[in-house]
């Protein structure tokens, strides 16, 4: 039992990672975060670590994404998009028109 | 004067002339007076030095302890103190010249281009007595830096390209070359000292000899060692002043003083070991010369063809000093003094030119000896003696030389150097002749009150220097044989 | 009466250390008034420094033995410790004595939870550097990571850095799950969590541990901005306001760094964990000096160029700590010191000049001379010319390295230090050697004591290259006990 519940733990560390990496949607990127926090506190109960280990990840996996979540919806409210690559570009069109004023 | 002090003169000197020389910026009768007080005070302390290395004195101040067993220092050897006499002496006609340059040309910023060329005298002092590979590292960091602003002093866009390049060719080969190279002897030896007799003899291996020889050689850019010369070429574009500089008084001597230094104190008998690269340096140095010297042929503005004269003449100062023989070793240093009066004259017989005729291409030159005629006589002493012919200085240098290539078993070197003095008299010889000889043009002067004395004089002077070898070439051998002599 | 007071205070320095900035950061947020919040700052952070710095002369000079005081939560202060609680408390005094003169930090109504967070961030990272079980050190970094981020999302105009700050969020984020798996992982193989049992850990799985240490310390290299893991680096520091970049750039990378040479000082104890994780450690280091060097020589924004810089020098950091001896723990902590000394006088000077991008840099030394002198000794270091404390950190680095037989380390420092020439050379030449083009962004109005922490961190940078000998001792001090000696 431990042992799957340790391997679930593992592979839902990996896939938060790599979606909170490679994801273009900044929603799903905080998703992917919650994911691997859960994942890495999941294997952490599967292996016995102790509570104040189990507390302290969760503490600062709950923090983390609702800091980011609050960015987010700024982030939305300013440019109407959460889509990273369009952020990005409308940073990058903000860089130019400093230029060149 | 005790020689510590002289010692901390020869630095501190040109240092409170830089500082002096901008704070006394107008009026500028103050900070000519200045300008040249101080290079004379640098002077009579070299010579001081030079008294003291004859004595055999051991003269050694440590500045500062950056590193654990590594000191900032410099220290009194006969090399370092002949070079930094001949340097110094220059200097101060140097001093003289540029205070009447920048009279006559109305250079921009005086003061500043005075303090670098201060700041640039000072590196080269250290260079020239720098202690440890350390030392003679941060040195020549140092004088890099103060050269640059100095290619650089007329802001404009093809200055300051070549100022990129001169600082980019410099700097790259002292950190991607010396600086592992130092590293690595550092890791050997445990020290970075220098020693008469070398510090790498008898704890080398034949193949990190080899490798060690090349990273230090190529390392020392200044001595402008192909593929790494091209900085010089590229500083021709600076002032009159800083030509001088970079090719009669500061520049090239560090770069060839630091190649004696690392093949007499830092290699000694092992560059036996290192005979595999020390071969191939010559050849490249061979090669080189050889090139370097049908390029000048080529080039028709004379700072140009000056710049790569003087490559030619290094690289004599690298092959000597490789050739692993004493006499190779006193060829290198003689080399290094002949080039250095020479090389003095003749760029500052072309400021001199250039300020009061506004002529800089070889073609224009002819005739000019007739309205110049002193500039002109000591620019064919100087011309003379960087082709080789003797009695000037330049003569015994190869003389010795050439006998050293003999002596080492190496007569191609020996035909390389022979075959660079010919062409270097391709290049010069009928420059000269054609200035003396040639019909006068009307009214070649574009300034109406004619020459003043301190453009003159200094040309002449240093002219009239390339002919002293001829006295002491036999006191000088017994003075420099410390140089390679194990204590 | 008083020097009771003053011995029960040095007793419990580590504490007092920790709770300075964190009690001041409390006090500064009540206060409305900027300039009265920033006074109050600036004077707990530079109490906190003053009391950590004695602590450092103490432990570090004088070999007393650190106080081992049980504080309710446990703190157990080592030579790495020490060294680092003292570097990271004194940058974040400087980093707000800087940050916070400037026009814009003061023009902002956010300027007291700006303070306030700075120092929480800087409170946090020492608690971090001195406790003495893994959760706190994860816990307490964690909340300073969180500080910073809201730190930077206060900068800038309206929405400007919220893009950068949410990278940095998720970096930080993605990190701080790999750290909680590695203690799981230590917790499986040990059954102890507390730092000092990694040296004496006896194993039941050695590989497991291996794995968990190294999980622990990739959280940190993600926060160090360690080039390839350091992605968030650009798009955070291009719109960071001066505190910001200070507090992220200075404090946050050099505390990172502390985290990753302390515990690995730790854990090198065992030769099973050591053997992987100085070959992983090394890799990184290296691939960071590559990548770091090349993105700042193409960064055409000064804090970019600088981060990226900085990244490049954490890069050797890490090779340092990867060679697990003494020497290398001791040359770590002097490239640290080297890199926070540089940074500090880097983006200070950028601040006081109103430099952002690259061309507004041009002219600067006739604008702002002091400026200009400070860019300058920040980038020679940089470039680790000799007499700098940038050399100091990278003769050893090359000297530990050599002597084990690393002669690629040798390879690579000179390749950051010729990449150096070129991307700090070219800071040198614009302030220097050009005319300005374009108008500068807003200058001249920050108070002029901004100027004070460039110039004194440019003093630092010369003043410790030409007598290094008590920042020297101080470091052989502070590692002495740690690594094993080839």
């Amino acid at each position: 039992m431990s042992d799957a519940a340790y391997i679930v733990g593992a592979l839902m560390l990996v896939a938060g990672v790599v979606g909170a990496w490679m994801s273009a949607n900044l929603i799903k990127r905080l998703v992917g975060v919650a994911v691997a926090h859960i994942g890495a506190i999941l294997a952490a109960a599967a292996v016995g670590a102790p509570q104040a280990l189990l507390i302290a990840g969760a503490a600062i996996g709950l923090a983390t994404v609702a800091v980011g979540a609050a960015i987010a919806v700024r982030l939305q409210e300013a440019h109407g998009t959460v889509e990273a690559g369009d952020i990005d570009a409308v940073d990058r069109d903000a860089d130019a028109k400093e230029k060149a004023t | 004067m005790t020689p510590e002090l002289a010692l901390i003169g020869v630095l501190a000197a040109p240092l409170t002339q830089a500082v002096l020389v901008l704070m006394l910026a107008r009026p500028p009768g103050l900070r000519d007076v200045m300008h040249v007080s101080l290079s004379l005070f640098t002077a009579v302390c070299a010579a001081r030095l030079v008294e003291a290395a004859a004595d055999g004195e051991i003269v050694r101040v440590v500045l500062a302890r950056p590193l654990p067993n590594v000191d900032l220092a410099l220290s009194v050897e006969p090399l370092g103190a002949l070079i930094a006499a001949v340097a110094g002496g220059l200097g101060v006609l140097h001093a003289v010249h540029t205070v009447g340059l920048v009279r006559a040309s109305h250079e921009p910023a005086p003061a500043r281009m005075m303090a670098f060329l201060a700041l640039a005298s000072a590196a080269a002092m250290a260079v020239a007595f720098s202690a440890n590979l350390f030392t003679m590292f941060v040195a020549n960091q140092a004088l890099t830096l103060a050269v640059f602003p100095l290619v650089a002093h007329r802001g404009d866009e093809e200055s300051r390209k070549a100022a990129r390049v001169f600082l980019g060719v410099l700097l790259a080969a002292s950190v991607g070359l010396f600086l592992p190279a130092m590293v690595w002897t550092y890791a050997l030896v445990g020290a970075l000292d220098f020693q008469a007799g070398g510090m790498l003899a008898g704890r080398v291996d034949t193949l990190t000899a080899n490798i060690l020889l090349t990273l230090f050689v190529l390392g020392l850019a200044m001595a402008a060692v192909p593929p790494l010369q091209r900085w010089l070429p590229a500083s021709s574009v600076a002032p009159h002043p800083a030509l001088v500089t970079i090719q009669g008084v500061a520049v090239l001597p560090a770069g060839g003083v630091g190649v004696i230094k690392v093949a007499a104190f830092v290699f000694g008998p092992a560059l036996h070991d290192a005979a595999f690269a020390a071969r191939g340096l010559i050849v490249l140095a061979g090669l080189g010369m050889c090139a370097a010297a049908v390029i000048a042929l080529s080039r028709q503005n004379l700072r140009e063809r000056l710049g790569y004269s003087c490559i030619a003449q290094s690289l004599a100062v690298v092959m000597g000093a490789l050739l692993a023989l004493p006499a190779g070793l006193f060829a290198a240093a003689l080399q290094i003094v002949a080039v250095a009066c020479a090389a003095t004259t003749l760029t500052m017989a072309l400021g001199t030119v250039s300020v009061l005729t506004a002529r800089e291409n070889a073609a224009d030159f002819a005739g000019l000896g007739r309205a110049m005629p002193w500039t002109f006589a000591a620019f064919a002493l100087a011309s003379a003696s960087m082709i080789g012919m003797p009695p000037f200085s330049g003569a015994w240098a190869k003389l010795w030389l050439i006998t050293a290539s003999a002596g080492a078993g190496l007569l191609w070197a020996a035909a390389l150097a022979g075959l660079a003095a010919v062409l270097t008299f391709a290049h010069l010889g009928p420059l000269a002749a054609n200035a003396l000889a040639g019909e006068a043009p009307q009214n070649p002067f574009v300034r109406a009150d004619g020459a003043s004395i301190a453009l003159v004089a200094p040309v002449v002077l240093s002219g009239a220097a390339t002919l002293w070898l001829l006295l002491v070439a036999d006191p000088l051998a017994s003075f420099l044989s410390p140089v390679w002599t194990p204590p | 009466m008083s020097a009771d007071w003053l011995d029960l205070a040095r007793l419990h320095a580590p504490l007092i250390a920790i709770l300075a900035p964190l009690l001041g950061a409390a006090a500064s947020l009540c206060i409305p008034s900027p300039r009265w919040s920033w006074a109050i700052g600036v004077l707990s952070a530079a109490a906190g420094a003053l009391i950590a710095a004695e602590l450092a002369v103490r432990v570090l000079w004088l070999n007393e033995t650190p106080p081992n005081v049980v504080e309710g939560v446990m703190l157990s202060p080592d030579g790495v410790g020490v060294f680092a609680a003292a570097l990271i408390s004194v940058c974040t005094a400087i980093a707000l004595i800087a940050g916070v003169t400037s026009s814009e930090a003061q023009s902002s109504h956010f300027a007291p939870l700006a303070i306030a967070l700075a120092l929480f961030a800087g409170g946090g990272w020492i608690a971090a550097t001195l406790a003495s079980d893994l959760i706190l050190v994860l816990l307490a970094a964690e909340t300073a990571w969180l500080a910073s981020v809201g730190l930077l999302v206060l900068s800038g105009e309206r929405h400007a850095a919220l893009n950068g700050a949410l990278r940095m969020l998720i970096a930080g984020a993605v990190g701080s799950a790999l750290s909680v798996t590695g203690l799981a992982l230590i917790w499986r193989s040990s059954g102890d969590l507390s730092v000092a049992a990694l040296a004496l850990a006896e194993a039941t799985s050695p590989w497991g541990e291996a794995v968990g240490v190294g999980l622990v310390l990739s959280g940190w290299i993600v926060k160090a901005g360690v080039a390839p893991l350091g992605f968030w680096i650009g798009s955070a520091f291009s719109r960071a306001s001066v505190l910001a970049a200070l507090c992220i750039g200075v404090v946050g990378i050099v505390s990172a760094l502390m985290l990753i040479a302390r515990i690995a000082a730790h854990a090198f104890a065992m030769p099973e964990v050591g053997g992987g994780l100085s070959l992983a450690l090394a890799a990184i280091g290296g691939l960071a000096i590559a990548a770091g060097s090349v993105q700042a020589i193409g960064a055409r924004n000064l804090r970019r160029l600088a981060a990226y810089a900085g990244a490049a020098q954490a890069g050797g950091v890490l090779l340092c700590v990867a060679l697990g001896s003494p020497a290398g723990f001791a040359a770590a902590l002097v490239q640290t010191t080297a890199l926070a000394a540089a940074m500090l006088a880097l983006y200070a000077a950028a601040g006081a000049g109103g430099v952002d991008s690259l061309d507004t840099l041009d002219g600067l030394a006739r604008r702002a001379p002091l400026a200009g002198v400070a860019v300058m000794f920040g980038a020679v270091s940089l470039i680790g010319a000799p007499l700098t404390i940038g050399f100091l950190g990278r003769w050893r680095l090359v000297e530990a390295a050599v002597g084990v037989g690393w002669w690629w380390a040798v390879g690579a420092m000179t390749f950051a230090s010729l990449a150096a020439v070129f991307y700090a050379g070219r800071l040198i030449e614009r302030a220097y050697f050009r005319h300005l083009r374009v108008a500068p962004a807003a200058q001249g109005d920050g108070w002029r004591v901004m100027l004070a922490p460039a110039l004194l961190a440019s003093i630092v940078l010369v003043a410790v290259g030409l007598a290094p000998g008590a920042l020297l001792q101080a470091a052989d001090a502070a590692a002495s006990a740690f690594g094993v000696a080839p």
